[in-house]
């Protein structure tokens, strides 16, 4: 059993248990698509009587509301983005701040295995299960929307959700694991990676057209993944989703630097 | 070869270790000792590649550590003072993810290290006692025969019997060449099992030789039963129970004082060299 082998049997059971969420999520939602669509009326002229700024702060656009994806945009994706911010978060402590707070990590770096390569294992580990989770979503995704949902809808726009969740679990699975470098203790670096996802999302969407605090949403990262244009304008922003992926990858440049450079003390 | 020249590592403005110097010879043992918090685990942190020396040089078979530590950690054994490994792992487990990181292990050997130590394969790492636990560790130290054994604290929580045990494995790594260091405050098996020393006090080595010139340097106890004080023997420290003196000689001393005491009467003599504790002690005042 190697280190990476070793990673992977770790994590599985929660993995599992992720994959088990997301997929009963998307046959939730999938299944009452249609019949929300169809009610959507009454829904409608309830939203119009509603300022435009509270709309933003939930996520939601009249003109979308009625599509399928619109629904799933607006409602699902508050609660996926947190999801998959959340799996990103934990799993990069459980791997890298976990090992300084159980102090394995002496065991570690005795053994005839270079810091780079335990880093690069350990990366490939996360890598494969965020890999899981966004295949899974993705695949379940589309698999419920074509079983369950009669209306028109774009598999384009559904990928688009599932790459922007791709993009924000790698962030913030990528700055977890710099975080736990520094931190090394893994209830800190969870909880202070909860704080900036959480601070985050909201600050893209409860400051949403309030002009004051504008700056607050050019610093989250879901600011660059909207979900509103994206099925209003049937756009998926994929540049903005490559330039957070890169921002991602400095995190996981730095943090190997850090990792081989630093002094461990136990 | 183990080398370490005027090693130095501070913590911000705390002095962690100070120009410790000693080397260790292929089949030799070196006892580090010193009370917690001396250096000890800083000086084999710093050699077994966890932190970087402010100044100095630690080498392992000319290899500077902790920069070029990846081309010889193949031949280093660890056994840390405090037990850490997968707690959610079952002990065979761990010995097939420890074997993942060796080109070579002798299975047989490992084998043998499993009978001899009574590991447990069974139970999980959490579950096994402090002393279990301690002999995951010194299997996983001695499988891959390390020619380098870096030891700190290795018998805490160990048996007297599976201390014994350890022993003899390690005068077998000896024997076949091993260059051993073995941190300890226990005393009594460092002056078993040891063949020379390294006394550290507040980061700074005060201390290095054989483990006899360890005793040399102290001063004997001379019981001496029924003994008719003279006036003579009034320039030596001494201590007086019912009918026994108690002398304190110096080593270099010694010659003098036997000539001084058979020109007295007496009934018995009982010569004993003080136990390391005492000789720590007396260096440490």
């Amino acid at each position: 059993m190697t280190l990476l082998k070793k990673e992977i049997k770790y994590t599985f059971k929660n993995l599992f248990i992720w994959v088990l969420v997301i997929i009963l999520f998307n046959l939730m939602f999938a299944s009452i698509t249609d019949f929300i669509t169809k009610q959507n009326s009454p829904f409608t002229t309830f939203l119009e009587k509603m300022p435009d700024t509270f709309l933003k702060a939930f996520n939601m656009d009249i003109s979308i509301m009625s599509r399928p994806e619109g629904l799933f945009g607006s409602e699902g994706m508050t609660f996926m983005y947190i999801f998959f911010g959340i799996f990103g978060s934990l799993l990069a402590s459980k791997l890298y701040a976990s090992e300084f707070d159980n102090k394995t990590i002496e065991y570690l770096l005795t053994k005839p295995f270079s810091r780079k390569r335990i880093f690069i294992h350990k990366l490939f580990a996360i890598v494969f299960d965020l890999l899981i989770l966004f295949g899974v979503f993705l695949f379940s995704e589309l698999l419920f929307f074509k079983l369950f949902v009669s209306g028109q809808y774009s598999n384009k726009i559904l990928f688009a959700f599932s790459l922007y969740l791709f993009v924000t679990e790698v962030f913030f699975a990528f700055l977890g694991i710099l975080i736990s470098l520094y931190i090394k203790s893994r209830k800190l670096t969870n909880s202070l990676l909860l704080g900036i996802l959480f601070f985050m999302y909201f600050a893209s969407t409860v400051t949403e057209g309030v002009k004051n605090t504008e700056f607050l949403r050019k610093i989250s990262i879901f600011h660059y993944m909207p979900i509103i244009e994206t099925i209003k304008n049937s756009k998926v922003y994929y540049i903005n989703s490559i330039v957070i992926l890169l921002i991602s990858l400095i995190f996981i440049v730095f943090s190997l630097y850090v990792f081989q450079k630093q002094d461990i003390k136990i | 070869m183990i080398k370490v020249k005027n090693l130095k590592k501070y913590y911000g403005k705390n002095r962690g270790i100070e120009n410790v110097n000693f080397e260790i010879k292929e089949g030799e043992i070196l006892g580090l000792i010193g009370p917690n918090g001396a250096g000890k685990t800083t000086t084999i942190r710093i050699l077994t590649g966890f932190l970087k020396p402010n100044d100095g040089n630690a080498l392992i078979s000319n290899f500077k550590m902790p920069f070029e530590i990846d081309k010889i950690k193949e031949k280093i054994g660890y056994i840390p003072g405090e037990v850490n490994f997968y707690g959610d792992m079952k002990v065979k487990e761990f010995l097939e993810f420890n074997r993942s990181f060796y080109k070579n292990i002798d299975k047989k050997y490992e084998k043998e290290l499993i009978e001899i130590l009574g590991i447990e394969l069974n139970k999980k790492f959490k579950a096994l006692s402090l002393g279990n636990k301690k002999k995951v560790a010194i299997l996983q130290a001695l499988v891959h025969k390390p020619k380098y054994l870096i030891l700190d604290e290795p018998t805490n929580g160990l048996d007297p019997l599976v201390q014994q045990t350890f022993y003899e494995l390690i005068k077998k790594h000896k024997e076949n060449g091993s260059v051993i260091l073995f941190s300890s405050h226990v005393l009594s098996e460092v002056e078993k099992i040891c063949d020379s020393f390294a006394m550290i006090k507040e980061g700074v080595i005060v201390k290095t030789g054989t483990i006899e010139s360890l005793k040399d340097l102290s001063k004997k106890l001379i019981y001496v039963y029924n003994l008719k004080f003279t006036d003579s023997l009034e320039k030596y420290t001494y201590t007086k129970k019912d009918n026994v003196y108690v002398f304190e000689i110096k080593s270099n001393r010694l010659k003098n004082f036997l000539s001084d005491l058979i020109a007295t009467d007496f009934y018995d003599i009982e010569i004993k060299n003080p136990a390391l504790e005492d000789i720590f002690l007396e260096l440490y005042k």
